[in-house]
């Protein structure tokens, strides 16, 4: 790589840099003649950019390779036209874009964490607003260097799985594999499809002080973050369109198309239009964002373990309309348990699936086993392993690293301690792929040697020098970042994607940058930390534009997303179940807190008591509240409320039903749109940010409007925009259930005792229901039971009745899939029908009316057979289309406890 | 001698479970002169198909789901097993352990392997202190691993009640209690600390009815013990539980790094409830 910097040339002065700024700035003026009239003819006072030139005022450090100004000072020439178009942005139109952005990112719910977890803040990617630029020729060099490494690690990884000449021609000392924490015999000679271990690999990149470029680690289980380089590239071309049209941006899109033909080529029995599932370790899983995004995006079905079955040496899905074979998984967890038949483990996984693999019959990217080769340690070997491998040496050098397990390598360790940093030999990973590193052996689990003193360090290599590796400190090179409203500069360094392709690879032009404040480029983490970047690889020619869209035309006539897995189905109907129930807990809620708030003292409210006895009863307060003896020795409702309704730790509290809706919209994030899903988003936001100790009845109120109006917005999205397949059926009869078992349970602690039923009662239940205004509009205020009862459970035009809910309940049902289970069909219609018969062949009077015994029997006859047959229908209907993913057990064979 | 051998597992899941996923390792493998002449796998209820593969041993591994829902699952291993008499070499003949302990073993991988870390042993300072005891200076091999094996049949006591399949190593050493897997593991942890490879074997070990009982039937156990690699006299088998260098008594079925390895029967299922194992062996001598 061409570098002019000398190290020992002395950096320009402050004065000189201006010089050549200004110089540079007239220059680069003058050949934009239509911009010469708003030329400022003055030099620029600190605070304000010059137009035209926005990196001037950049502070750039000494001893790093400058990105942006070569070491006079000058804006390096493939940075002058962004810096010309980010001139004409100026320093405020840039700082509103970049809020742009954040506000987009955080509604989009862009993040690198656990979805559901309401104890963890959701860590949201800053994404920095100037891209990162690298000419093309410059990128060739990176790629092919790429290509070489590549090619390599797939190389040693048939090596280490098959004759292991590594070995036994002394390239690699034996405890590499043989003590490696993950090793497994079962990876030993298992085949693999496409002829290679390695399908997707990604490195982690930095620019030294002298221009030169060095690999400072490698992924290859299951690599991330290149969903997130997409996700980034299409908000930075939202933001900057002019400047990205302008500046011969390489497409990523041709990546995700080869990404898909390796996948599709991977496919033996059906070439066609093969069923390709991406294998995610779930929502709890940090990359769960950019696995469903992945899945959308692509046109694949996201799957977790559970919904994958070995049946006759095939692997199957499980879905509604029975099991349908999957013959490529695109492995995006780690390998380890994948198969807790031959891997051991009770994690979740597939059991059998390596027999599958042995028999060819599905394909599974990367091969398991690849992610033995990340850790630290084959750094120290790689130069010899290519060496004897490819007989040339490494077109792009890996970090000097050596290991303590060899004489030379330890010594080398302990002379430059301080010069090094300390990471564990091999990198432990967890089911999620999130790498949690560890060293080898359990002696000391979790020490940061960073942290620690130069003696500390070196007592730490001495005691076990196999567990550690010695890596050369780096200072990543210097970039312009966007900071509140000024630029500063960070520390690069970038993640970059490859696919194999045909029998070679293909490098995503372009990836994950990241910036970080700390020089050490060895110790900082792309996923989890701070700020991001968008990577423009530029070429000297307009680019072939590669549309997504017309990309995935080619895809539409996979049928892989027609698939709705068990699971979702079952999340999505449970979903539907919260939604409504959060919204009418909220509703109650909100009457109760109005109520408390009035003006007359809520003693003598005669509305007041069945309705704290009906939240009682949803347990979303204290059971002691309904019985009057014991309320009057609890804490008076009004400070109870507030705390009772956000404390996460109740799980029928409603935060916690606020929780499961926000955990299971993200658990089906593939199915909803994205303003449902933005909706979702907000709905977290408001509610998270609430501080039960500092909440009153105000506030409460407020908070309980904002849920209702966005659930209920929720709900709108889904009836106008949600397509009538499965999926919205499914969520639809979660909704119809949850409303008919509210209105149930409200009217029947309310209305069933003919003593307790008021004028104020009948009013304040209409308005839980939100049926006021129609009762209202045809009754003016005059409240009756006939009428209220007729209202809320016969009318079949209104919304809010039970009559509706068992309406739409049975059309729903009625479109659901019919499969080989007829039976089972029918008695779920059957049960539908005869609780919807009943409704509607009450009469209100009957129901109304009061017997000898001062009861109203009808309705509480009634009301029971609603009690019974709801939730029969629910269970049927779980039994019948949902799969109970039971844990994995493995069985104890204790073959020596008989005499135990 | 020769022998027939039927081994049953009976595993009952407490509850009817929709599938279950095994690999079974019942097939006594050919080593030393030992021969299998007939074995069969019955497993009731039948799967429909049996795989038959080798693991990365050599070992016979015999591997079958059931994907209907069921409630117990029963395999029975017949086998008819002719065991000869090893002709070891005289142990004073076999290589200083120290050549062993330093050799290059790049040209016998296989050997390699057994002398690192693997699922239940971990190799450490403190066994090779113990070990160190039998292995004095230029000792030969077999004879320091004799040495070693009568210690431990010494030193331990053994007792079903200490252990379970899933106590580690250390903690058997810190009580000084198990069975022969236990005691197998133990000195496999010792000579592999000392740089030495050594497998793990599992077999079955013929009772000898006390004089003038009848041989009851059934009531045999699966036996364990250990394998050290010798150099050029090969592997030579020690049990340290019966204090005894394995002859005619011991028929082997698998070896591997250790018990996780060669495992009779391993398996996975959804569901059940609270399993219960019965294991039946019947070693008869049949000549």
């Amino acid at each position: 790589m061409t570098e002019e910097k000398q190290p020992n040339e002395p950096r320009p002065n402050q004065n000189q840099q201006q010089q050549n700024q200004l110089q540079q700035q007239q220059q680069q003026f003058s050949s934009l003649p239509e911009m010469q009239s708003l030329m400022p003819t003055y030099a620029p006072m600190e605070s304000l950019p010059p137009m035209g030139d926005f990196f001037a005022g950049y502070p750039s450090p000494d001893s790093a390779y400058n990105e942006v100004l070569d070491p006079a000072g000058n804006i390096r020439p493939h940075w002058s036209r962004l810096n010309e178009g980010l001139g004409r942005i100026g320093f405020a139109g840039m700082e509103r874009r970049c809020q742009q952005i954040r506000r987009m990112n955080h509604q989009n719910g862009i993040a690198y964490t656990a979805y559901g977890d309401p104890t963890v803040r959701e860590q949201h990617l800053q994404l920095d607003p100037i891209p990162q630029l690298i000419p093309e020729d410059q990128w060739k060099i990176i790629s092919a260097g790429l290509h070489q490494r590549a090619t390599l690690l797939n190389m040693v990884l048939a090596d280490l799985f098959g004759p292991r000449t590594l070995l036994t021609g002394g390239i690699l000392p034996h405890g590499v594999l043989f003590d490696h924490p993950h090793y497994q015999l079962a990876y030993q000679d298992l085949p693999v499809s496409g002829d290679r271990h390695l399908h997707f690999y990604s490195a982690k990149l930095v620019r030294l002080a002298t221009g030169e470029w060095w690999v400072m680690s490698d992924r290859t289980d299951s690599p991330g973050g290149w969903g997130f380089a997409l996700e980034n590239r299409i908000s930075i071309s939202r933001t900057l369109p002019n400047e990205f049209r302008q500046a011969n941006v390489k497409r990523l899109a041709s990546y995700f198309l080869a990404v898909r033909n390796q996948l599709v080529s991977l496919a033996k029995h059906r070439q066609t239009d093969p069923n390709i599932a991406i294998l995610s370790a779930g929502t709890g899983s940090p990359s769960y964002f950019e696995d469903s995004y992945l899945a959308r995006y692509l046109g694949f079905t996201l799957v977790e373990a559970n919904d994958l079955v070995v049946r006759n040496n095939q692997v199957m899905l499980k879905t509604l309309a029975g099991l349908t074979p999957i013959d490529v998984i695109l492995r995006r967890r780690s390998g380890f348990h994948l198969d807790p038949l031959e891997l051991g483990g009770v994690g979740p996984g597939v059991a059998g699936l390596f027999q599958v693999i042995r028999d060819g019959n599905v394909a599974v990217a990367n091969a398991p086993g690849s992610g033995l080769i990340e850790s630290p340690i084959f750094m120290a070997f790689m130069p010899r392993i290519c060496k004897a491998l490819l007989n040339t040496k490494l077109e792009l050098p890996g970090v000097a690293t050596w290991w303590g397990g060899e004489e030379q390598g330890l010594e080398l360790i302990l002379d430059r301690i301080d010069d090094v940093n300390l990471v564990p030999a091999f990198r432990r990973r967890t089911i999620d792929g999130s790498g949690r590193t560890g060293n080898n052996g359990s002696a000391q689990p979790n020490i940061d040697p960073q942290t620690l003193t130069r003696e500390q360090r070196i007592q730490l290599v001495r005691e076990n020098p196999k567990d550690w590796v010695g890596q050369e400190k780096t200072e990543g090179s210097s970039t312009a970042v966007w900071e509140d409203g000024s630029l500063r500069s960070g520390h690069f360094s970038m993640r970059a994607f490859l696919t194999a392709s045909d029998d070679s690879w293909h490098t995503m032009p372009g990836g994950l940058a990241r910036v970080s404040e700390k020089p050490n480029a060895a110790i900082t983490s792309h996923l989890r930390e701070g700020g991001t970047k968008d990577i423009w690889v530029l070429a000297d020619k307009p680019v072939e534009q590669v549309s997504l869209l017309q990309a995935r035309g080619r895809f539409d006539k996979s049928s892989s997303q027609g698939f709705l897995s068990s699971r979702i189905a079952d999340n999505l109907c449970w979903l539907g179940r919260y939604i409504v129930r959060a919204e009418s807990g909220a509703r109650l809620l909100r009457s109760v807190v109005l109520r408390l708030l009035g003006e007359a003292e809520p003693a003598e409210l005669s509305e007041l008591p069945p309705m704290v006895r009906a939240m009682a009863l949803e347990g979303n307060i204290e059971v002691g509240y309904a019985i009057k003896e014991l309320a009057q020795q609890l804490p008076r409702l009004e400070q109870l409320l507030p705390v009772s309704a956000l404390d996460h730790r109740d799980p029928s509290s409603l935060r916690s039903q606020v929780n499961q809706v926000v955990g299971l919209s993200a658990r089906v994030r593939e199915r909803l749109s994205s303003d449902a899903w933005r909706v979702i988003q907000d709905v977290n936001g408001n509610f998270k940010s609430n501080d039960p100790d500092n909440c009153d009845l105000n506030d409460l109120l407020e908070i309980t409007n904002t849920l209702i109006v966005n659930l209920s917005s929720f709900s709108g999205l889904i009836s106008e925009s949600m397509t009538r397949t499965h999926a919205y059926r499914f969520l639809n009869i979660g909704r119809r259930l949850e409303y008919s078992l509210q209105i149930v349970g409200l009217l029947r602690v309310c209305l069933t005792d003919p003593d307790k039923v008021s004028a104020e009662m009948l009013e304040a239940l209409l308005e839980i229901s939100d049926s006021i205004l129609t009762y209202t509009s045809r009754h003016y205020a005059n409240f009756q039971m006939p009428a209220v009862l007729n209202l809320l459970l016969l009318d079949e035009m209104n919304p809010r009745s039970l009559a509706f809910q068992l309406s739409k309940l049975l059309t729903n049902i009625e479109s659901l899939p019919g499969g080989s289970d007829h039976d089972a069909d029918q008695a779920i219609k059957r049960l539908a029908m005869d609780a919807l018969h009943s409704v509607r062949m009450s009469d209100v009077e009957q129901l109304a009316h009061v017997n000898e015994l001062g009861e109203r029997a009808g309705l509480v006859e009634l009301f029971d057979k609603m009690d019974e047959q709801i939730p029969d229908i629910a269970t049927l209907i779980s039994n019948r289309f949902f799969v109970h993913s039971r844990s994995v057990k493995q069985m104890i064979a204790d073959e020596f406890g008989i005499t135990r | 001698m020769n022998y027939d051998v039927t081994h049953i597992t009976e595993y009952e899941y407490g509850d009817i479970v929709p599938e279950c996923f095994n690999i079974v390792r019942l097939y006594p493998r050919p080593i030393f002169d030992q021969v299998c002449k007939v074995h069969e796998l019955e497993i009731e209820p039948k799967p429909r198909q049996l795989v038959q593969r080798k693991d990365f041993f050599g070992n016979l591994i015999e591997q079958f789901s059931i994907d209907f829902p069921h409630g117990s699952l029963k395999v029975t291993s017949r086998n008819q097993v002719a065991v000869t008499s090893r002709s070891y070499p005289q142990f004073s003949d076999t290589p200083a352990w120290e050549t062993i302990a330093g050799a290059d073993l790049s040209g016998d991988l296989l050997a390699s392997q057994l002398a690192w870390n693997s699922p239940h042993v971990r190799r450490s300072e403190e066994f090779a202190q113990y070990a160190k005891i039998s292995f004095t200076k230029d000792r030969p091999i077999a004879e320091a691993s004799l040495d070693l094996t009568h210690r431990i049949f010494h030193d331990f006591e053994f007792d079903a009640e200490a252990t379970t399949v899933s106590t580690p190593v250390e903690e058997v050493f810190k009580q000084r209690r198990g069975v022969c897997q236990d005691f197998a593991h133990f000195q496999i942890a010792c000579l592999r600390s000392l740089n030495l490879p050594a497998r793990y074997v599992s077999g079955y070990l013929r009772t000898i009815p006390p004089p003038g009982k009848e041989r009851l039937v059934g009531v045999d156990a699966s036996h364990a013990w250990v394998s050290v690699y010798c150099g050029s006299g090969g592997w030579f088998d020690f049990d340290p539980t019966n204090n005894q260098v394995p002859e005619t008594d011991h028929i082997s079925i698998a070896w591997g790094r250790d018990y996780a390895d060669v495992c009779p029967i391993q398996g996975v299922f959804t569901g059940g409830g609270n399993t219960v194992m019965k294991i039946s062996v019947d070693v008869a001598p049949c000549d």
